[in-house]
């Protein structure tokens, strides 16, 4: 495909769902010289310059937060497909670079948008018309109209009016915030500062006054806010009330964390972010200081943020972010919000030294008190890495990744868990970055390959499909296993074409049997999955029936419906489907009622806690009583890495019909 | 609220919803209030009502570019609507720098947004009229100091003829428009039908009812009989889409579900 084909398919997907007024031809052209842009950032330029992509996107009038979902669906199907991009491994990041950029130009744009009607509203009030009452409804009707909070208050102070937008964004009741002073609405902090500005431009003297800055909500909670501020004038051009535009800077954007790197703070919750985070580690470091790193992530996060409302998972990030803070107290370090729901806490060694266990625990218990958003209690539980001392020599993203890959191995686990990430495993870490880092290299190379598995009927013992996984022949360490190849994936965002490839060599290299295999939760919602599938089944000749797709609970059971459609088409197609990683919750069961699979893969972590099953444990009884259910509606059950006979017979006892592992290799 | 008695809009119903706001949600535009965007989403649930306002929008661009390639320089837009993309007077004075453009709404903010828009645009003005008293209107000073009448003018009642209930003689007012212009005037217009979605219309009937703006939708032969003593151009009178669309495969595999007929027709 070339660039000119791309950006004609870029075109019919955004005029689909946005007007924009402009002959096709010219925005086709536009969208052609973005697509250059971006493929010069996967080349070399590096993600960056795709910010300005993202803006200059928004700026041609896609400013609709449908537009860039839309382009980002186009963009990472097409751009890896140009001819002319050999290399998509900075395809993620060139993509969120472009949602950044898109995000921050939407948001200037309502604020552009937003001023207008500011003007409109000053002009409609400051023109003396013939029908002074019809002007005086347009101001009230610019008012009230606005998304904007907006506030009219007299020289001193007092507030004359201020409108429901502002009202509901600072946690009033309708109609009470005109009895408040506006220097009550201040931050403690910026209080002075504001009145002083406010003072000067009725006086004549300040230039504009628009810029960021603090307020309280009712609840005494700090809220981020951008004010503009106009001076209104009586008939005889005196000035005689402040107009103030207030704009909640909290609670923009979808990718308010791909923003966040602008600046240094989160505007949400008002913590330092990840850059000023990374900078402060780093200064530490570099002057020799002793310290701890705690990296929290919040558990379930998105079942408040889903499932009470995105308000109620802003109130209790801010809310999160409040008790750090106040943990953190006087003691010497820094608090940050690095990503959505991730916290990150450096805390100096005081002389005697400090118990980063004893920190740990106390952060869950200060969180796991409830905060009430509409009467409902919810409250938050942190996993939590720590890292403890490290070398001055060590960098500070890569000490965050370590731990990031501590906090998901520690999520598989359980919740409120934490654990020190220690030196030995921090160098594996690294190791595993440096290797994950070559794998498009190695892929290039043609170092990675398949291995194929048989799958078995217990009782027959007869093979009745191929497993196909991927491997690596690593020139230095040797064959690198399956397992292996998946943790490194994890790490690259390779991991949906990667899949994709896979699954192409896969179809050709299994002749004839049936062919198993297991999708990443990633290619499970990658909307391009059955375009895959459906290229893969024609090329190679395969049977749709023949071809056993497994899919992780977990990509099912959440998300934005990708997943299940996918699911579904696929079915439609006739290809069958596994529902991998089964077994850890009950919860698992519901998902076999509601959709259309035909086996389950029991997960390994429970295969390998009943490989010496003892009768009378709760969970070997579990396990035991889950089995014949998902048989009983006539679902097949896979049980992964059996090693014995005993294994065997034990799985094949309970009800499972279907196996691979050692024992059949 | 201390002084606020005297900035109480009169005539104006923030809590009735308009279909002038209305639609400017569904275009993407932020001057709007809760009871407007209720009302546009439970009509999205009737109706591709996103669609609909999307494919009209792009109508009349296609049928402005048109009038100014059929000569016409001079615009009378009835029911304007609040300023959004594609404005017809941004249309008009790219193609041509000395075109004129009048709009009329009676809605007081799509008026009080058109005026902040067309401060520093001396070729273009609105007026805050009914657009059933056309005498009123043509003969209003603002329209009389941008067009002459004894030239053709393109008279645009895109997406607003279904306001006009049969009670009031839409055919007759059209008729009155058009015995006011001069020959080679052109009449673009286009409204919402039954004719694809008989039920979901009637849903939005329902809906609109609460609303300042009922809508009293039309079968083809309803709206055809709008343009007598006009001749119809090429393709006549056809869904939104099917209008002399910019590229073939814009039309899409259901032209039909645009739920509104479009035509362009000039006074012989
Ligand atoms: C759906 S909008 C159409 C806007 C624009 N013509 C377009 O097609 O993009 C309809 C507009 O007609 C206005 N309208 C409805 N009945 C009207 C009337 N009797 N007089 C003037 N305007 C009217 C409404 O206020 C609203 O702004």
């Amino acid at each position: 495909m070339d660039r000119a084909e791309l950006a004609i398919r870029w075109a019919a997907a955004l005029t689909q769902v946005a007007y924009v007024a402009r002959d096709r031809d010219v925005i086709e052209r536009e969208l052609a010289d973005l697509l250059g842009a971006l493929v010069a950032c996967l080349r070399a330029d590096g993600p960056d310059e795709a910010t300005g992509v993202g803006r200059a996107l928004a700026e041609s009038g896609f400013h609709q937060p449908v537009c860039v979902r839309v382009s980002i669906d186009v963009l990472s199907s097409g751009l890896p497909r140009l001819t002319e991009v050999d290399d998509a491994t900075r395809l993620p990041g060139v993509l969120a670079a472009l949602a950044a950029g898109f995000a921050d130009a939407t948001r200037r744009r309502l604020f552009a948008e937003q001023q207008d009607l500011r003007d409109a509203l000053v002009h409609a009030r400051n023109t003396v018309e013939r029908d002074l009452r019809a002007s005086e409804a347009r101001f009230g009707e610019v008012f009230t109209t606005s998304a904007l909070g907006m506030v009219i208050s007299d020289l001193g102070g007092g507030v004359a009016r201020a409108n429901e937008a502002l009202e509901e964004m600072l946690g009033y009741k309708p109609g009470t915030l005109f009895r408040k002073r506006l220097d009550d609405l201040f931050h403690p902090q910026d209080r002075a500062y504001l009145r002083t500005r406010y003072d000067e431009l009725a006086d004549g003297v300040g230039h504009q006054l628009d810029e960021r800055t603090r307020f309280l909500r009712a609840d005494g909670e700090t809220q981020w806010v951008r004010v503009a501020v106009s001076v209104l004038r009586d008939r005889d051009d005196l000035p005689d009330h402040h107009v103030t535009m207030v704009q909640d800077i909290s609670d923009l954007h979808l990718l308010e964390h791909h923003i966040s790197h602008q600046g240094t703070h989160d505007p949400l919750t008002g913590l330092p972010n990840r850059q000023a985070f990374v900078g402060r580690l780093e200064e530490a470091l570099g002057t020799g200081q002793e310290v701890s790193v705690l990296h929290l992530g919040l558990d379930d996060f998105a079942v408040t943020n889903d499932g009470i409302g995105r308000a109620a998972g802003d109130h209790l990030l801010r809310e999160v972010a409040a008790r750090l803070t106040q943990l953190l107290g006087e003691q010497p370090g820094i608090v940050a919000r690095l990503a959505g729901d991730e916290f990150a806490m450096m805390l100096e060694h005081p002389p005697g030294g400090l118990d980063v266990g004893g920190v740990a625990t106390e952060i869950n218990d200060v969180l796991s008190e409830p905060t009430y958003v509409d009467g409902q209690g919810i409250a938050a539980w942190a996993t939590i890495a720590v890292v403890s001392l490290p070398s001055a020599d060590t960098k500070p993203d890569e000490l965050l990744r370590a731990t990031d890959i501590a906090l998901r191995k520690l999520k598989q686990r359980g919740r409120r868990q934490w654990c020190v990430v220690d030196p030995v495993q921090n160098q594996l870490y690294r190791e595993q970055y440096r290797l994950a880092a070559t794998i498009p290299g190695a892929w290039e190379n043609g170092e990675l390959g398949l291995e194929l598995r048989p799958v078995v009927a217990l009782a027959e013992r007869t093979v009745v499909a191929t497993e196909a996984l991927l491997r690596w022949e690593h020139p230095e360490y040797g064959v690198l296993g399956p397992q292996r190849c998946a943790e490194l994936l994890l790490d690259t965002g390779l991991s949906v074409l990667l899949g994709h490839w896979v699954l192409g060599q896969a179809a050709a290299a299994v002749e004839g049997s049936a062919l198993y295999l297991e999708l990443s939760a990633e290619q499970v919602a990658d909307p391009d999955l059955v375009m895959q599938v459906r290229r893969v089944l024609g090329e190679s000749g395969l049977d749709a029936d023949r071809l056993e797709l497994g899919m992780p609970v977990c990509s099912l059971s959440i998300g934005d419906g990708v997943a299940e459609d996918n699911l579904g088409v696929l079915v439609d197609l006739g290809v069958r489907t596994v529902l991998t990683d089964f077994g850890h919750t009950r919860g698992d069961l519901a998902c076999l009622e509601d959709l259309p699979i035909h086996s389950v893969r029991m997960s390994g972590a429970v295969v390998s806690r009943v490989v010496r099953p003892d009768p009378a444990a709760l969970f070997t009884r579990s396990v035991a009583g889950l089995v014949p259910m998902v048989r009983e509606v006539g679902i097949s059950v896979l049980v992964p890495g059996i090693s014995t006979e005993e294994q065997a017979k034990w799985w094949m006892g309970v009800g499972a019909d279907l196996g691979t592992g050692p024992l059949f290799s | 609220m201390t002084e606020s008695s005297s900035w109480v809009p009169e005539g104006v119903n923030t809590e009735l919803p308009s279909a002038a706001r209305v639609y400017d949600y569904l275009l993407g535009g932020g001057h709007n209030f809760p009871g407007d965007r209720a009302l546009a989403e439970e009509l999205v649930r009737l109706l591709p009502a996103r669609d609909m306002s999307r494919l009209n929008r792009a109508f009349l661009r296609r049928a402005v570019l048109h009038l100014l390639d059929a000569g016409i320089t001079q615009f009378l837009d009835l029911g304007s609507g609040i300023p959004t993309v594609g404005n017809v007077h941004e249309i008009a004075l790219a193609a041509d720098p000395t075109a004129r453009v009048v709009y009329v709404d009676y809605e007081p903010v799509a008026v009080a947004h058109s005026e902040m828009l067309l401060r520093e645009v001396p070729n273009a003005d609105v007026l805050r009229a009914d657009m059933r008293e056309p005498e009123k209107i043509l003969r209003a000073p603002r329209v009389r100091e941008l067009i002459d009448l004894s030239a053709p003018l393109g008279l645009l009642m895109v997406g607003v003829a279904q306001f006009i209930p049969d009670d009031d003689d839409p055919w007759a007012l059209v008729a009155r428009y058009r015995d006011a212009l001069a020959p080679g005037s052109h009449l673009a217009l286009s409204a919402f039908t039954w004719d694809n979605a008989p039920e979901g219309m009637a849903g939005a009937v329902e809906v609109f009812r609460h609303s300042q703006d009922p809508i009293f939708p039309r079968t083809h032969q309803e709206i055809l009989r709008l343009f007598d003593g006009f001749e119809l151009v090429e393709p006549g009178l056809v869904y939104t889409p099917l209008w002399r669309p910019e590229r073939a495969e814009d039309v899409g595999d259901n032209a039909a579900r645009s739920n509104l007929y479009a035509g362009v027709a000039r006074k012989t």
